[in-house]
């Protein structure tokens, strides 16, 4: 040091400058691999909530995406690199029935503890499960661990070149040069203040929301969501202005204006292209914060339940969120979602074990019965239509001479008449009691018990009655309105008696509906689909009365085949009546359940 | 070998070995004495007092800011006013801790040269490392003081709007605290040089902004790869050589992260000491070269 002072703090400096290059080295390989772990964590999600983590695209861009490829390396390191892990339930691909990869098994959230509601607030929290800690660190290890250094590279190096789908958004210094709808400048980025730039957005968009500039708040949500893709209000707002606020004021498109889109898999409007807006927002929410339920429960109760009446992709998204840590009103949606889907008994054994948690709740004891009287009404009506093509059968028979056979088969049919009136009269008593039992009367009970005496009346030949109980019945219940109509328009064409202005005005519209449908023949991922008038239905094309598989949204066949082929929803949104080819096997969806709109 | 240097756990051990000997050598060669009177004295200075104050107003102004918000559009109940609440703070921290920290290792020396202060001290047994080690752990107790007191009073805000203990700001201050000790260390160098703490300050300023900015270097590394230009090839040469060796201030964004803990976040108990580590040997890097030009200054 005395001789050669200068050198040896030359030495020093550069030994300390060194040692602090090499702790960055180390700092940033750990933001990778936090990142990774991350993107690991979403992968797996969108791997058991969609089936699929890769985008459903055609030629160039499928090739572009590489989340296939690296997930699956990943996959089979973390099968050897992982501690073994019994395989539990939920942890099977409803699809192929195989368990899930281990890895994807570890990032599951576990289901946890009391779903016991609290006093005060009505809702609570559960807690985290401390064995999800503990294999989330062990997740967390493997990320980061040296023997998956190649993948993380390649991780880095995809993210950058905007190869991963399931990444989310993410920002680059162009993306805000390329964005021209995004009002923010570039020095806002700076200096790590990139959170703070997302807040004073986001009151930009709250004041824009208050002055009734509404087209100007969709490119202000995108920016403050890309500056900070984990602000989950952003998104949880965001998609509520989109779907509620911003649709409010915007008529209704008439069913023959609506255009197919294969990648929503409905017919849409301009109403409908914000509710899709409000979808694809809130996917992106997931895809950056994969275990936070709003999004889940957003996606699938706010927007498609609420707001597209889809309830078959609602039980998607509420079962997803019902598996992180949630509110317990979550579960009670989930339960209504199964019920209109007419998953009577899952959505009954779901209100059991909430009651179960919380003793005395009324709105689980109401259910409990609704959804076991919904289960008798939907036997008794198959037993009906049985019956009825038993009497049909029998009466062939008899033309054909087979006295025997006949005889044979009008007893069957009896036998299952029989059967049928005690299951609706069974029915009836439950909804009679609910109806009885609830201080002002329950108003679904009591629009099941007009629909039955209703169709029993039409059946009796006393249809005049019928209607007159219908159109009243819609009145007095509004959630009833729409199946009432229906059932009305149906009974009134059947017997051949007038229909009113508002009910032929609905019958035009369907027929122009379905004019426009059968004049326009629709093209999905190479398959084109014909609308066949006299079987109101959308065939693909090559059908001809081929042996189908028949499918309905309560089927788990049908909750396997999408998760396993996520193209079939582009093909079942075309219509109540789709029938459609799949690897050589053609299938044939009806969404009407035999109970209509419950 | 790069990820053997990434994730080796003896490279860890040594590493926790240097802290240890840095930490235990400053506690052992500083003259309290001198960095107890750097305290006194900057708490005395009404620049710092006046960032202080600008800092709380800041603080409980952001609770005005969202309170508008909500009474305007609070249809809906979320936490935005929370997350903004403790966005505005953490940077108001951020902005004014640095200025605190950049003035006062900017004039610390210099003033003691001007008010001729210097000449007594070092006229004393004193060694020219131990007067600037004393001068320089003081400079280091006024800063960490500042930010204590602008996070005891983040923490009321929040506790007022939430009333949760709020466990993850001690964290989120704790790794302030090492980014601000890197400025300082430099702008301390800077200051070790000069004789008037203006070209301190804003060389502190540059430092701070350079900081944060020399992640967009690796574009560059990035772009020159795919270029055949030999110029191209050279620029991202030298682009890497300055990503690799100056500090890369923006690491210690993981500080907002952890305010707004995620659930699908990872854990932070290996980060949090990487970055502690981090901001200690560049400290170090900055009080060396402080020395360097300091030992033969004249004086």
């Amino acid at each position: 040091m005395k001789r050669f002072p200068n050198l040896v703090l030359a030495v020093l400096v550069a030994l300390a400058l060194a040692l602090g290059a090499l702790q960055g080295y180390r700092v940033r390989n750990l933001r990778e691999a936090d990142a990774f772990y991350r993107w690991l964590v979403t992968a797996s999600t969108q791997l058991r909530v969609f089936g699929t983590i890769t985008p459903e695209l055609e030629g160039e861009e499928a090739e572009k995406f590489m989340d296939r490829d690296l997930f699956d390396r990943v996959v089979a390191k973390a099968d050897q690199a992982l501690p073994d892990t019994p395989v539990m339930e939920g942890d099977t691909d409803d699809a192929t029935g195989a368990p899930y990869p281990k890895l994807v098994r570890y990032t599951r959230t576990l289901s946890t503890g009391s779903l016991t509601e609290t006093e005060e607030s009505g809702t609570v929290a559960v807690a985290a499960n401390p064995e999800q800690v503990k294999k989330d660190a062990e997740v967390w290890r493997f990320a980061r661990s040296a023997s998956l250094a190649p993948e993380r590279a390649d991780f880095v190096r995809f993210r950058r070149d905007k190869r991963l789908a399931t990444a989310g958004t993410q920002i680059g210094v162009a993306d805000i040069y390329k964005n021209q709808e995004a009002p923010v400048s570039i020095g806002q980025m700076f200096l790590g203040f990139r959170k703070l730039a997302a807040g004073l957005i986001w009151i930009q968009v709250d004041e824009a929301f208050h002055k009734g500039e509404m087209q100007r708040m969709v490119p202000l949500m995108r920016t403050t969501v890309l500056l900070d893709p984990n602000f989950v209000d952003a998104y949880l707002i965001g998609a509520w202005h989109l779907a509620y606020n911003l649709t409010v004021q915007m008529s209704d498109t008439p069913g023959y204006l609506k255009e197919y889109v294969p990648e929503f898999g409905a017919w849409v409007g301009n109403k409908e292209r914000a509710y899709y807006a409000a979808v694809n927002f809130l996917k992106d929410g997931i895809r950056n914060n994969p275990r936070d339920y709003r999004l889940y429960f957003d996606l699938g109760y706010a927007v498609y339940a609420e707001k597209l009446n889809d309830h078959m992709n609602a039980v998607t998204y509420l079962s997803e969120a019902t598996k992180q840590r949630h509110e317990s009103w979550v579960r009670r949606m989930l339960y209504h979602s199964l019920q209109a889907t007419g998953q009577f008994e899952e959505a009954r054994a779901g209100w059991e074990d909430y009651l179960r948690a919380n003793p005395g709740h009324a709105v689980a004891q109401r259910m409990i019965p609704t959804n076991t009287a919904l289960t008798k009404e939907r036997d008794a009506e198959a037993l009906g239509t049985q019956a009825k093509k038993l009497l049909t059968q029998a009466g062939q028979a008899r033309a054909d001479g087979q006295e025997a056979q006949a005889a044979d088969m009008e007893r069957q049919a009896q036998e299952l008449q029989k059967q049928r009136d005690a299951l609706q009269a069974e029915a009836r008593t439950i909804y009679t009691d609910l109806n009885a039992t609830t201080a002002d009367g329950d108003e679904f009970a009591q629009a099941r018990l007009w629909r039955m005496q209703a169709l029993e009346l039409h059946e009796q030949g006393r249809t005049l009655e019928a209607l007159a109980l219908l159109r009243q019945a819609r009145m007095e219940v509004a959630r009833f309105f729409q199946e009432a109509s229906d059932l009305i328009i149906q009974m009134c064409i059947e017997a051949d008696l007038p229909l009113n202005v508002s009910e032929r005005k609905r019958l035009l519209e369907i027929e122009r509906i379905k004019e426009a449908w059968a004049a326009n023949p629709v093209e999905i991922a190479g398959r084109r689909f014909d609308f066949d008038t006299s079987q109101d239905a959308w065939r693909q094309a090559g059908y001809a009365n081929q042996e189908t598989i028949a499918l309905t949204p309560a089927a788990k066949d049908l909750a396997a085949l999408r998760k396993d082929r996520p193209v079939i929803d582009q093909f079942i949104g075309l219509g109540d009546n789709v029938v459609f080819e799949l690897d050589g096997q053609w299938y044939e969806f009806r969404r009407k359940s035999l109970l209509g709109n419950t | 070998m790069s990820i053997w240097l990434a994730s080796n756990p003896w490279l860890t051990v040594l590493y926790g070995v240097i802290v240890l000997a840095i930490i235990a050598a400053v506690a052992y060669y500083t003259p309290w004495s001198i960095a107890l009177f750097t305290f006194r004295e900057g708490l005395r200075k009404k620049t710092l007092i006046g960032f202080l104050i600008l800092s709380i107003l800041v603080i409980f102004g952001s609770m005005f800011m969202t309170a508008m918000m909500y009474d305007t559009g609070g249809t809906v109940a979320t936490d935005v006013d929370v997350k903004l609440i403790k966005d505005i703070c953490i940077t108001a921290i951020s902005i004014f801790g640095v200025l605190i920290a950049i003035f006062i290792s900017a004039s610390v020396v210099p003033t003691e040269i001007e008010n001729k202060v210097i000449y007594t001290v070092l006229s004393k047994p004193v060694r020219r490392f131990q007067y600037l080690l004393g001068k320089f752990v003081g400079v280091q107790i006024i800063v960490a003081v500042n930010l204590l007191l602008m996070g005891v009073l983040f923490s009321i805000a929040l506790y007022i709007k939430e009333p949760i203990f709020p466990r993850m700001l001690l964290y989120a201050i704790f790794l302030t605290y090492f980014e601000f000790l890197i400025v300082s260390a430099f702008t301390f160098a800077v200051a070790a040089a000069s004789t008037s703490a203006v070209l301190p300050t804003i060389a502190g300023l540059f430092i701070y902004i350079t900081g944060n900015l020399t992640q967009y270097l690796e574009s560059v590394v990035n772009r020159s790869e795919v270029s055949e230009n030999s110029v191209d090839k050279g620029l991202g040469w030298l682009a890497w050589v300055l990503r690799n060796t100056l500090p890369d201030l923006q690491y210690f964004s993981l500080k907002t992260q952890i305010l707004s803990l995620q659930i699908n976040d990872t854990p932070k108990d290996i980060q949090i000491p990487n970055l502690v580590v981090y901001g200690i040997l560049y400290a170090l890097a900055g009080y060396i070269i402080a020395f360097w030009v300091f030992r033969r200054k004249e004086l």
